[in-house]
């Protein structure tokens, strides 16, 4: 009884050792989360960190962390290279000649130099029987031609040219059609091109088998023939391009990155279904294949100035983890946790909607000098303060509550602007009335004053838009000038269409009396557009416009109206990219339904322009085209700018700098102040770093 | 043994019910008077939705106190045992040591503690927090990511500490009180004289014979608890069902008051059931040395 009575009598004791015992475990928490780490206070829980669709803020903030694209952007807006270390394109011409003995005497004037013109490298050159295949370096158009125009004429094979494209199958295909052809004997030579397309140069009584070729076919229409005869001609050109990747690349989980992820994600991105429209943009390859681990050959069915825009836009992802994997399932599992190759790579998520990350250390650019990033979600506005105060805390995304008080207690924060990267727009749909006239769009244009549509909120701020390419690039430096607020003349231009003003009702009506009135629908999600289409629509009734918005989920929006073109006119936003390429936005043969023109504007002279914007290499040349297609969207108002947005951030004031480490200097990095350059966020984000990291390692600012 | 229970807790309910109709009846002047006459107590339109200062995500009344429940339940955990656990022992180790005063000894530190209702606490509290977690207060921020949530407890004990402290002070004193005026019983004398041991006498004896009275003090505390928690959670901004019901009264939110005062009367009605039917079906007795 004694013992019990003493069990019982200290048992309280319990209670104190039971405290101590959390005192101390939870006083550990302190060392493992709150030190030696950049944090950001977000507002929002990180959602999937996927390069694959557009994520503007803090989650593609922290994607473009983890991901590292194939080229990048310098200061000054110019391409470089990145994980593409170098490219060089060659043309491959082949020539028959007439004979062997021709084809010798033009190898030999080709070895002196004699057939190449002064802006002609020759890289390789190889002679088979009669045939000559000849590399020259770069793959500028006309190269082929001017090349064998040099050619003396005696020389070369006596061919007509026919190009037969199959939708797929054309070896087993013209195969079955040569066992049964009479008339084959005049195909002199046979030129497979992929698995779609084969020349053919014969010679002889031609139409013969023109004829039987084009019966044949007729016959076989499933595989979508295309017989062209392309006349005497005795060459054949491909087009080439070996880009090398970046030696010493490896994946967040140890692999090496190789060709085999860039085909991987060429090919799963470039697909139908693929959530990137990359497709269009990658149209000009044919064919695209590893030579080594470390090497790529494209061949290019044409040569678009802007192609290495289109290998600038394509993600990488790891072929070694998704390879198989075709659940959706699975790859929301992959993009919770993934795997790239960028200078930061994810530790783990937080429970509170956060994330960590750490430094790369194997990053082939050198490791950033800051080895934590703490993305975390505070319980309040005070917590935050308190952090602030405490220096626990470097980057906030502010909130309405946050920007009041930085306005009461100014110094204590930076505020740091983004370049705008999202431009807001209402495309009108250009096949329906009354939108269908130039005159009403620039009436509703004129219409709209942006000081009362455009307000800049806490986390971004708002401005008109300027261009339709992104701010600062080279080619675009003229402005784009939009219609200015000129209610009067709105009012003016839809009374000369017709559209009279009825004094009692307030709104136009046209000449059988119908009210000029149209559906704008909105992405019900999205605030900014709510705002803006109660704003629109006050500032277009003012000129007797009714507008009816219509609130949609954006899977709706998506499939009953943007993919079927079924809308008056619709409020949308684009991420405005660097490229200028603006082809699939606006040209005529993307204007039916599921295609990228959602206008569905038809215009010859902007499909010449978008046409040499491709084409052209020369800046002069670029700058004008592109100044010219700002000119005529601006005139045309296929769509109504709204305006463009860019990210505010806020940073506490000399907490941060800018470190970029380089390998190959001896003081191992440079340290700049703390700026968002020409460039973006995303430039120099993975280099920001803490003023007390700087101090630890004995780094001085400059 | 049916019977008693079934009784107690017919008693529970209507004293439960006479509680919630007073709540109700005063919601409903409230309602009349400033309120508006259009809205009443019985129409689930008049509370409208639950007000964003109460929740951070969008929740009904039942998901708001359910959630605060949650996290008031640690804080009910720690104290209630800890009271019970504290007052019983000491409280009968005081009595046991009632010549050298041992009751008011044992009861001295927690009753200082409650004399300055913690204040040196959460004075302590705060030193520690900032120079730990470099800021004063809960280090809300952190997120505990593997493991149990001590960090919960943490700020749980931290709330219950105070509550508990002047709760097992009271219940010392009141079972030492008990304990020491059975003690003073003339049978005890008798006992004493026929030559039993003085620990048979306290132990098998006085103590026997207290423990319906015993039982009967257990729930004395629980009053003062609830009443100690709703000013605590509040003044640690902790978000409790006490916090709840001081915040829905300075936001005027009739919904908060009602679901979080139905809720801490609901928890008073229980303990006091389970009390009353621990102190009925408990038959005294002694044994002989």
């Amino acid at each position: 009884m004694f013992w019990l009575r003493t069990i019982l009598f200290s048992s309280p004791l319990l209670l104190v050792f039971g405290g101590s015992w959390l005192f101390d475990k939870v006083g550990e928490l302190h060392l493992s989360h709150e030190t030696g780490a950049l944090v950001c206070a977000i507002a929002e829980p990180v959602g999937y960190l996927n390069p694959l669709v557009p994520s503007t803020g803090v989650t593609g903030e922290i994607t473009d962390l983890l991901f590292d694209p194939l080229l990048v952007r310098d200061d000054e807006l110019n391409l470089r290279p990145h994980l593409f270390e170098s490219w060089t394109s060659q043309t491959v011409v082949t020539i028959r000649c007439s004979s062997e003995e021709a084809a010798g005497e033009s190898e030999a004037r080709l070895l002196s130099g004699e057939y190449l013109g002064e802006e002609m490298e020759m890289l390789a050159l190889d002679r088979t029987g009669s045939v000559l295949t000849v590399v020259l370096s770069g793959s500028a158009a006309g190269f082929d031609e001017q090349l064998v125009a040099r050619f003396d004429p005696g020389n070369l094979g006596d061919y007509l040219l026919v190009r037969l494209r199959l939708k797929h199958s054309v070896h087993d295909s013209f195969g079955a059609f040569l066992e049964g052809s009479v008339e084959k004997t005049q195909v002199r030579m046979i030129e497979y091109v992929g698995d779609r397309e084969v020349n053919l140069f014969v010679r002889g009584d031609t139409d013969l088998f023109l004829r039987e070729l084009e019966l044949y076919y007729e016959s076989n229409r499933s595989l979508d023939p295309d017989i062209e005869v392309m006349g005497e001609q005795c060459h054949t050109t491909a087009r080439e391009m070996l880009i090398d990747l970046r030696g010493g690349v490896r994946w967040h989980d140890g692999e090496s990155f190789t060709a085999a992820d860039v085909i991987f994600s060429y090919n799963r991105l470039t697909r139908t279904d693929s959530p990137l429209p990359l497709a269009s943009s990658f149209g000009f390859v044919e064919k695209l294949q590893a030579i080594t681990p470390q090497r790529l050959k494209v061949e290019f069915r044409d040569v678009p100035a802007t192609m290495m825009e289109s290998w600038e836009k394509l993600p990488v992802l790891p072929a070694h983890l998704l390879t198989g994997l075709g659940e959706a399932g699975a790859l929301d599992a992959f993009f919770t946790h993934p795997v790239g190759t960028g200078p930061y790579r994810l530790a783990s998520r937080r429970q509170d909607g956060g994330v960590e990350l750490v430094a790369n250390e194997a990053y082939f650019g050198g490791a950033p000098l800051e080895k934590r990033i703490g993305y975390r979600r505070f319980s309040s506005l005070e917590s935050i303060l308190l952090a602030l105060r405490s220096g626990l805390v470097e980057v906030i995304v502010p909130d309405e509550r946050f920007t009041d008080w930085t306005t009461r207690n100014p110094g204590a924060v930076t505020t740091l602007r983004c370049e705008p990267r999202i431009q807001h727009f209402v495309a009108w749909n250009l096949d329906r009335a009354p939108f269908d006239r130039n005159p009403v769009r620039l009436a509703l244009a004129k219409a709209v004053n942006p000081a009362e549509v455009l307000r800049d909120t806490a986390t971004e701020f708002q401005q008109p838009v300027t261009s339709l390419f992104y701010p600062g690039i080279p080619y675009a430096g003229e402005p784009m000038r939009l219609p200015l607020h000129d209610p009067r003349g709105a009012e003016n231009l839809l009374e000369a269409e017709g559209y009279k003003l009825n004094e009692s009702s307030g709104l136009r009506e046209g000449g059988n009396g119908e009210v000029l009135t149209f559906t704008l629908a909105v992405n019900e999600a999205n605030a900014a557009h709510r705002r803006f289409a109660a704003a629109l629509a006050e500032q277009w009734a003012g000129v007797g416009v009714r507008v009816e918005v219509e609130f949609l989920a954006w899977n709706e929006l998506l499939t009953s109206r943007l993919l079927t073109r079924e809308f008056d006119a619709v409020m949308l936003s684009w991420e405005i990219p660097f490229e200028r390429d603006r082809y699939h936005v606006w040209h005529s043969s993307g204007a039916g339904p599921g295609e990228g023109n959602l206008s569905g504007l038809r215009n010859q002279s902007v499909d010449e322009i978008l046409e040499k914007l491709r084409s052209v290499e020369d800046t002069a040349e670029v700058k004008a085209a592109a100044e010219n297609l700002q000119k005529a969207i601006a005139d045309l108002q296929p769509c109504f700018f709204i305006g463009d947005t860019g990210r505010i951030l806020t940073v506490r004031s000399d907490a941060l700098g800018i470190y970029r480490p380089d390998p190959a200097s001896e003081a191992g990095g440079k340290v700049l102040p703390l700026t968002i350059g020409k460039s973006g966020l995303e430039s120099v984000r993975p280099w920001w770093v803490r003023r007390e990291t700087l101090r630890e390692r004995a780094v001085a600012f400059e | 043994m049916a019977r008693i229970v079934l009784q107690r807790l017919l008693v529970s309910v209507i004293r439960f019910a006479a509680a919630g109709l007073a709540l109700i009846v005063l919601i409903e002047l409230a309602f009349c008077v400033i309120g508006g006459s259009d809205l009443h107590v019985w129409k689930p339109a008049s509370y409208g939705p639950v007000p964003p200062e109460l929740s951070a995500r969008p929740v009904s009344w039942a998901g708001l106190l359910e959630d605060r429940v949650r996290v008031s339940l640690p804080v009910f955990v720690i104290c209630v045992p800890g009271i019970l656990l504290i007052g019983y022992s000491w409280g009968l180790l005081g009595a046991r040591l009632r010549r050298f005063h041992g009751a008011r000894l044992l009861a001295a530190s927690f009753s200082l503690f409650a004399c300055v209702p913690g204040f040196w606490f959460i004075i302590l509290v705060a030193i520690y927090s900032y120079f730990q977690w470099k800021r004063p207060g809960f280090a809300n921020d952190l997120v505990v990511e593997q493991g149990p949530d001590l960090l919960a407890w943490w700020h749980a004990a931290i709330v219950a500490l105070p509550a508990l402290a002047a709760g097992a002070a009271w219940q010392i004193r009141a079972v030492s009180t008990v304990l020491e005026r059975e003690a003073t019983r003339p049978y005890l004398r008798g006992l004493f004289m026929a030559g039993y041991s003085e620990e048979d006498i306290f132990y098998r004896n006085a103590f026997r014979r207290a423990l319906p009275s015993l039982f009967a003090l257990s729930d004395r505390t629980f009053s003062a608890l609830v009443g100690s928690i709703v000013c605590l959670e509040y003044a640690f901004r902790y978000p409790g069902i006490g916090s709840l019901l001081v915040e829905s009264v300075r936001l005027g939110s009739y919904g908060g008051i009602l679901v979080s005062a139905l809720a801490l009367a609901a928890f008073l009605s229980v303990g006091v059931l389970i009390s009353e039917c621990a102190g009925r079906l408990i038959k005294p007795g002694t044994t002989s040395g």
